[in-house]
């Protein structure tokens, strides 16, 4: 056996070659791909939907407990603004027309017939779904516009109450509703005349026949008798606008 | 002689693993094709290594010159909108794979020399075993 190292004083090259190489060596570890890294080498969402997936982290758990303690509240307004109604006469009246503005801002839960619609991803779409096979912010957007449109009183996401200044985007993998993340599959109550909801919604050429595209399965809609849609439980303050005072002529 | 070069890059590789060392952003796509011109030049100095004609100050002037123009390349590719990385990736891969083949070309010569050799000497040895025998034979012939 020769030793190598003998060798290397005749072969000039072997030794800025190898120092190199373990330069090389070094660069090539630090450009590695881990599953830490990999997000932000390659972002597979635009930079938008991206800022909101970070941005729009909140704790889930307290803010369910948040909820639970704006529903006692509200529920106790509610009885208070009854209690008094109930005492002084001639505030009745005015009670009936505050219940009735709350009933349509949402505050409160409603309970009556409608329709349940179920969205879910394509069942079948395998491992590389396409864009098709996806329920998107859009088709749920479509969905309760529809609704909303075919006379829908009251319309929930996944247990969110939507009101008038509701929001639903999209954040990667799930749907923002008002900011909550709501993911698949999504389950949409609407309070209304269930035949006319039922036929709005799958009529020929409406919101349900683009949406089967891919599957029927990812569509279904169903005519119930009772449902009960919760109340809207997010931030009702009001911190920009004023009612005017003088009426302009 | 080619696994001092390889036995480096594995002690580089070490040394950045111990040192904690880990690409964030975009900089680590633009680092992978910094690596592909490196690996591209080392193969080369190793090239020119067995044809006889490397200069030290040639390659290692190559070597940093090819990694950041290459880091620069595809860096303003993203800034102007053309996947210029994908140029540096293509020419570079063609390049590799001209080192690679004519560096395969040097090693199998030398090992088919060096089984060559092993055969001749073989040869020999059974040659001169044979000449000794027949020498002895003839020797104890003559003493009869």
């Amino acid at each position: 056996m020769v030793n190598p190292f003998v060798k290397i004083h005749n072969e000039k090259w072997v030794l800025p070659v190898s120092a190199l190489s373990a330069v090389l060596g070094f660069m090539m570890f630090a450009s590695w791909l881990t599953n830490e890294n990999r997000d932000s080498v390659y972002s597979y969402l635009n930079k938008d939907q991206q800022g909101r997936v970070s941005l729009d982290v909140i704790d889930l758990d307290q803010y369910r407990s948040l909820q639970r303690e704006v529903d006692t509240l509200r529920k106790r307004a509610t009885e208070l603004e009854k209690t008094v109604a109930a005492k002084n006469i001639g505030s009745g009246a005015l009670n009936d027309q505050l219940q009735d503005a709350k009933i349509f801002a949402g505050l409160t839960e409603l309970e009556g017939p409608g329709v349940k619609v179920t969205l879910r991803d394509n069942p079948k779409a395998g491992l590389m779904p396409v864009t098709d096979d996806l329920v998107h912010d859009t088709d749920v957007l479509r969905v309760t516009n529809e609704l909303f449109n075919s006379g829908a009183e009251a319309v929930s996401v996944n247990g969110q109450r939507l009101m008038a200044s509701s929001n639903i985007r999209c954040a990667g993998t799930t749907i923002l509703v008002d900011g909550v993340k709501v993911a698949n599959p999504f389950v949409i109550l609407a309070i209304g005349k269930e035949d006319v909801l039922y036929s709005g919604f799958t009529m020929q050429g409406g919101v349900m026949s683009e949406l089967v595209g891919a599957s029927p399965a990812m569509v279904q809609i169903t005519k119930e008798k009772s449902i009960r849609v919760p109340a809207y439980l997010g931030s009702t303050s009001i911190k920009s606008g004023v009612v005017p005072k003088a009426t302009t002529k | 002689m080619i696994l001092i070069p390889i036995a480096f890059f594995a002690i580089g590789v070490f040394i950045a693993m111990s040192m904690g060392v880990h690409g964030h952003g975009l900089g680590v796509k633009y680092l992978a094709v910094a690596c592909l011109a490196g690996l591209d030049t080392i193969l080369g100095g190793i090239r020119s290594g067995y044809e006889g004609k490397f200069q030290n100050d040639v390659f290692i002037t190559g070597f940093i010159t090819n990694t950041i123009i290459a880091f620069g390349i595809a860096k303003l590719g993203d800034k102007i909108g053309i996947e210029l990385l994908v140029v540096v990736n293509l020419v570079m891969g063609m390049r590799i794979f001209n080192n690679l083949s004519v560096i395969r070309r040097y090693l199998l010569q030398a090992y088919i020399d060096m089984m060559s050799r092993r055969k001749r000497r073989v040869q020999e040895a059974a040659a001169l075993k044979e000449s000794v025998q027949t020498s002895a034979l003839n020797t104890v012939e003559g003493v009869e």
